[in-house]
């Protein structure tokens, strides 16, 4: 009875146009109210445990870092370089984009940054290199969805603090999918515009682009060189990225004025701003359901319906692929990464590598219909209609299932570079 | 009813910029402090933390300023066109309750603090000044909901491709303010907006 009249609450709030955090808040007053000790303040107090963790700092101070990035001149930079490494390669212009997405990716942290950071620059010298409408959507649309997947990846990071996995193993057990999902991208690239080129090498272009992006190019060496080398940890690596992002951005390129940054600062905290209340009342509604136990029942019940770990992940991906399609990553990672880790734990599922397959899959959300972000903003950037944008991304989702399931069921690709340390 | 959103908008974006200068700084000196002198600066990721509630609490103000919070919209189509404002209202009032009982639960949970006399670990800061921001947070998105309720005109536009854009739908309570930089000239932060929801 009262389970109806919380779906019924959640209805109703939903027709009253009420955002996620009102709705993950009224369910955190109502469990605590009604299942709990009659004690709603409980939810409140969850919201400070939540928000007053050191292990989250790095999320405000990466979105921070890769605003400041996008703001200023790194991605044009570094799209520059890929172009003039990438001439002489048949369907080069294509590689040169996912490549850029990639590069990009490894210092923003999210997916629509990446889009548009890069599309915004590629999607011109694309069709003007005459690649077709089509594929210069679609790969950029995916390529920006790399930006969750290399590290550092905020969506990673909110997968390691509500599951307690270790979000270094996670970033590192990122890059091996993400180098198969370029490789996929670039093949597909290859063979689709096997006959268009550029030019043959450009030895004065390549070492003008060099020398114009040798300050963005070591960001992401310094950002992971200094995790995985000890110097310092995931949320100091996030503050040295933001200082960092500024000393180039605003010393050395001259790119971005103190005004700017202000803009730029004031944007991250409306991003924190929404994702945040988010984080702790799904917090909440976790502590709850973690006293309760009932991930543990759970787990116990499907245990013994669900039969081995092959039919595992293919429910699992079903379920998420289902969910990505309609819930935005963050969300979707906070409900469900605490009910489906210790499920994949039990059948023996290592938690870092489900994590990556978690994020892999709700990252194809990005470019699902109805609610997929990368659709919405490339409709935006590239001024062409929702049918357009999503037929054009049709390929590349059929690329990333197929190297969604090539992550899926050979885990070493994501645990190899965490087994060779 | 405009000059309050307008103080309590800036005030929350300026909050939220020094909390942002606050964590990058305090972070990034106990780093250099740990490579060049062999210790750490006691009380740096703390002081971090303190910015982090900051700007998470503080955040939800400017993301309310700026129709920046997650909504599903599945059921958006069911209401029809003729009361579609007064829904509108209904809903502002509905959020402005959600944060004002919200306000009220923090409040208390200030008091306890205040009462027992809790303190950060290494700092020895009063709790209750930070649980604090929880409070003042909710309160003023209350506020905000109540005048939303009020006058619909003041309420932001929640539009997510005139955002992804990056089309300038600024404060709409202080067209003037330089903190406002929601232009179209700014990817980014469009992806950023983007992203949030």
């Amino acid at each position: 009875m009262e389970m109806w009249l919380l779906v019924g609450l959640i209805v109703l709030l939903m027709v009253l146009r009420q955002p996620v955090l009102v709705l993950l808040g009224c369910a955190a007053l109502f469990v605590y109210s009604v299942w709990g000790d009659g004690r709603p303040e409980y939810a409140v107090y969850d919201v400070w445990f939540a928000v007053n963790q050191e292990v989250l700092l790095a999320i405000p101070l990466f979105v921070l870092a890769g605003a400041i990035m996008s703001k200023g001149t790194i991605a044009e930079r570094i799209i520059n370089l890929m172009r003039e490494v990438t001439r002489p390669i048949p369907g080069g212009l294509a590689l040169a984009a996912v490549l850029s997405c990639a590069g990009f990716a490894a210092i923003s942290g999210s997916a629509a940054v990446t889009l548009l950071a890069v599309g915004g620059i590629m999607y011109k010298a694309l069709i003007e290199g005459g690649y077709t409408k089509s594929f210069a959507i679609g790969a950029l649309c995916s390529g920006g969805v790399l930006g969750i997947i290399i590290p550092p990846s905020i969506p990673l990071i909110l997968y390691g603090y509500i599951t307690q996995v270790s979000i270094a193993q996670l970033f590192l057990a990122g890059i091996g999918p993400a180098m198969v999902l370029v490789a996929i991208f670039a093949a597909y690239g290859f063979i689709l515009n096997f006959k268009r080129r550029e030019g043959g090498w450009r030895i004065s272009g390549f070492l003008y682009a060099l020398r114009r992006s040798i300050f963005a190019l070591p960001i992401p060496l310094i950002i992971l060189g200094g995790i995985y080398g000890g110097i310092f940890t995931v949320t100091e690596a996030a503050a040295v990225a933001v200082v960092v992002a500024v000393f180039v951005e605003v010393v050395l390129h001259r790119d971005l004025s103190m005004t700017d940054l202000k803009g730029v600062t004031v944007e991250s905290s409306k991003l924190l701003g929404s994702l945040y209340p988010v984080l702790a009342f799904a917090f909440a509604l976790n502590v709850f359901l973690t006293a309760e136990g009932v991930p543990q029942s759970l787990v116990a019940q499907l245990n013994g319906v669900i039969d081995g770990k092959v039919e595992f992940m293919l429910m699992a991906n079903a379920l998420l692929l289902v969910v990505g399609m309609v819930i935005d990553v963050g969300s979707a990672t906070l409900v469900l990464a605490p009910l489906l880790q210790p499920l994949a734990e039990a059948q023996g599922i290592d938690p870092v590598h489900f994590g990556i397959v978690m994020i892999v899959n709700l990252g194809i959300g990005y470019l699902t219909p109805p609610l997929g972000l990368n659709l919405i903003v490339a409709m935006a950037a590239f001024k062409e209609g929702f049918w357009t944008v999503t037929k054009a991304v049709l390929p590349f989702i059929g690329l990333m299932f197929a190297g969604l399931m090539v992550i899926a069921f050979v885990p070493e690709i994501a645990l190899m570079f965490i087994d060779s340390r | 009813m405009s000059a309050v959103l307008s103080f309590i908008g800036r005030t929350e974006r300026w909050i939220t910029i020094a909390a942002f200068a606050l964590m990058a700084l305090s972070l990034m000196a106990d780093v250099v402090s740990r490579r060049l002198f062999m210790t750490g600066l006691i009380g740096a990721t703390e002081v971090a933390v303190i910015g982090m509630v900051a700007v998470s609490m503080f955040g939800i103000g400017v993301a309310t300023d700026e129709g920046g919070h997650l909504r599903p919209r599945l059921f958006d189509a069911l209401i029809p066109k003729s009361i579609d404002e007064l829904v509108d209202r209904l809903a502002s009032a509905v959020t402005g309750l959600f944060f004002a009982l919200f306000a009220g639960l923090a409040g208390f949970m200030v008091l306890q603090s205040v009462v027992l006399g809790d303190r950060t670990e290494i700092l020895r800061a009063p709790i209750w000044t930070l649980q604090a921001m929880i409070f003042l947070a909710f309160a003023t998105n209350a506020v905000r909901f109540f005048i939303y309720a009020a006058r619909p005109d003041l309420k932001p536009g929640e539009d997510l491709e005139t955002s992804a854009a990056g089309a300038a739908d600024g404060d709409p309570h202080d067209p003037h303010d330089p903190g406002n930089h929601n232009t179209p000239s700014e990817p980014g932060a469009a992806a950023q907006s983007a992203e949030s929801r």
